[in-house]
């Protein structure tokens, strides 16, 4: 159980007191988050970092670089498609997470403890699951060597390409594969406080598991769900690590191209990748704030199990 | 994994007990059949499509240890003292100001909160990139210092959420019976906030070292290849130089965590039951 808040003392000392204790931390996250993204906007307006060696740069406008990353097509591509890797990564690991986590939960106790391998992603770094991936899926890996054995493919040709296909079926197996499991550890976390009994009235009631799971369980876990969405999405729509291995070269993940452009680039072209960082900031800020809101609205009417 | 078979002569819930193995099945397809292909792959001297199994084995992976030991032993050791530094300094900055917004209630409360955690959410590239230009300027670019920066940047809310969650279920009478006895700060800290604490340390810690050791990118660009790192030697064999090391190299990732938490798990279990705390939380 947890203690409720106490509102803060009145007394001035006391009140300061409390403000020396947030302060370190305040100053820690502005000396490094806050510095990196101040850094981040002012570079993208051409405001900070190298003078730009070419001349032309000094006659373009402040907004050059957002102007570049929204009209040129390459750019345009690279952000759409991260969009839609990001959104089916976190969706995926949301639904197979939940699902996985009920199946688990109505167990019985033999299966939950063997079933409790399901963590092995968990602590696999996104290196090494892009690795696991590379393994399993790739033209001559082991899923293909099996449907050979099966019989339902001939030859390699007949291979279907999954890995580097410019579809972004790779880096969405990963993320899926490294998101779910901790969506179902969260998952259970919430579910082992539910009562037994409301699953035994929905079944009482003539609900099957499927409707038990629809209408107990989805509606229990739609906070957390949320949330795990929101972590998962922003995770894919910036993280390196799994595009860095796993990325096809056309259409690129935004991270992999901001790379690009900041490290092998012309001086200009790092404004565009800084607009780029900026911008994927921004969604994310804006994700944090829509999501407080939707956190306040929630704890105000919170339901007890 | 043992499997106990189901009791016979209950026809329904035998029908059950098949459904449950049929997702146990699924669960080894998809979390113990990657462990298993890892360890082979490390033994494998050649395994090419469409075999299923290695056609030949060689333990030159193992070979490794001995031809390149001292820069593996490197990066491994510099990978664990660069993330317990950042566990450290994660618990240093958040412990004061998880006791703040677990016990007080003031305007601002939640946009606070929700600023300290949002490292959490804003992707570690968009400040990562700007902060390591500026870690240039100050030098710390290239320097296990600055590693050890920005990893704790990118992991203390993980920290900072579990012990919030941990002061919130201590009771504030705690501290005030200890006080009343006449206990000093430092002691009341020392033998009722840290014991009480315990678990949402080892929760919190835990992650931030999983974190930062796994942690791939902010370390190639902070550290420079300068500062070793078990993700950085074992980079180059997984995309794509030499599989049969990279699974070998990645097995230690399995095994790292494993045994860390376990050797945790047990010291603290054993730490408790000396105090005789067990029960308190």
């Amino acid at each position: 159980m947890s203690y409720p808040r106490r509102p803060l003392p009145t007394a001035f000392a006391d009140r300061r007191r409390v403000a020396f204790r947030l302060a370190p931390l305040l100053v820690f996250f502005a000396m490094t988050v806050g510095v990196g993204l101040v850094h981040a906007v002012l570079q993208s307006l051409a405001l900070a970092g190298p003078p730009a060696l070419d001349p032309a740069r000094e006659t373009m406008s402040r907004w050059y670089a957002y102007h570049e990353l929204l009209t040129r097509p390459d750019l345009l591509r690279s952000l759409g498609h991260t969009v839609y890797v990001a959104a089916v990564s976190a969706v995926g690991c949301v639904a197979l997470g939940s699902v996985g986590a009920y199946l688990l939960w109505r167990a019985p106790d033999w299966v939950r403890r063997a079933g409790a391998v399901y963590r092995l992603p968990i602590i696999l770094p996104h290196i090494v699951v892009a690795f696991i991936t590379v393994l399993f899926w790739s033209e001559t890996g082991l899923v293909a060597s099996l449907l050979r054995a099966a019989g339902v493919v001939r030859g390699t040709a007949a291979v279907p390409r999954v890995l580097f296909a410019g579809h972004g079926v790779g880096p969405i197996l990963a993320y899926v594969y490294k998101g779910f499991p901790f969506v179902m550890l969260m998952s259970l976390g919430v579910l082992d406080r539910v009562p037994e009994r409301l699953v035994t009235t929905a079944t009482m009631l003539g609900a099957g598991p499927v409707r038990v799971f629809g209408a107990v369980v989805l509606p229990l876990l739609a906070p957390l769900l949320n949330q795990l969405f929101i972590i998962l999405f922003l995770y894919a729509l910036g993280g390196f690590d799994i595009p860095w291995i796993l990325g096809a070269s056309r259409p690129q993940m935004i991270p992999m191209t901001v790379y690009a452009l900041y490290f092998q680039g012309s001086l200009a072209d790092r404004s565009i990748a800084m607009a780029a960082l900026v911008l994927l900031a921004a969604t994310a800020g804006l994700f944090v704030v829509v999501y407080a809101r939707i956190a306040r609205r929630l704890s105000a009417r919170e339901r007890p199990v | 994994m043992s499997v106990p078979a189901p009791v016979p002569g209950t026809a329904p819930s035998s029908r059950r007990a098949w459904r449950w193995i049929a997702l146990l099945a699924a669960f080894a397809v998809l979390f113990v059949s990657p462990v298993v292909v890892l360890g082979l792959r490390a033994v494998a001297a050649r395994w090419s499509y469409p075999h299923l199994l290695p056609e030949a084995y060689s333990l030159r992976a193992l070979e490794l240890l001995v031809r390149d030991g001292g820069r593996l032993a490197r990066s491994l050791v510099s990978s664990t003292v660069y993330s317990s530094v950042t566990v450290l300094l994660a618990f240093a900055v958040s412990v004061l100001p998880a006791s703040v917004l677990a016990r007080y209630e003031f305007r601002g409360r939640l946009a606070v909160e929700a600023l300290l955690l949002s490292p959490v959410l804003v992707p570690a590239i968009t400040y990562g990139i700007g902060l390591h230009f500026l870690m240039i300027r100050v030098g710390l670019a290239n320097t296990t210092a600055g590693v050890v920066l920005v990893l704790t940047a990118a992991s203390y809310p993980y920290m900072l959420r579990s012990l919030t969650a941990g002061f919130q279920q201590i009771h504030p009478d705690f501290d005030r019976c200890a006080a009343n006895l006449g206990a000093s700060l430092h002691r009341r800290v020392l033998t009722v906030h840290l014991p009480l604490l315990g678990p949402a340390v080892v929760a919190g810690g835990s992650v931030v070292f999983l974190v930062a050791f796994s942690e791939y990118f902010l370390v190639f660009l902070v550290g420079g290849g300068v500062v070793p790192s078990y993700t950085g030697y074992l980079f180059p064999y997984v995309s794509g130089g030499d599989w049969t090391i990279g699974a070998g190299l990645t097995l230690g990732f399995v095994v790292v965590p494993l045994v860390l938490f376990v050797a945790i798990d047990r010291t603290l279990a054993l730490y408790y039951r000396r105090r005789g705390m067990t029960g308190i939380q």
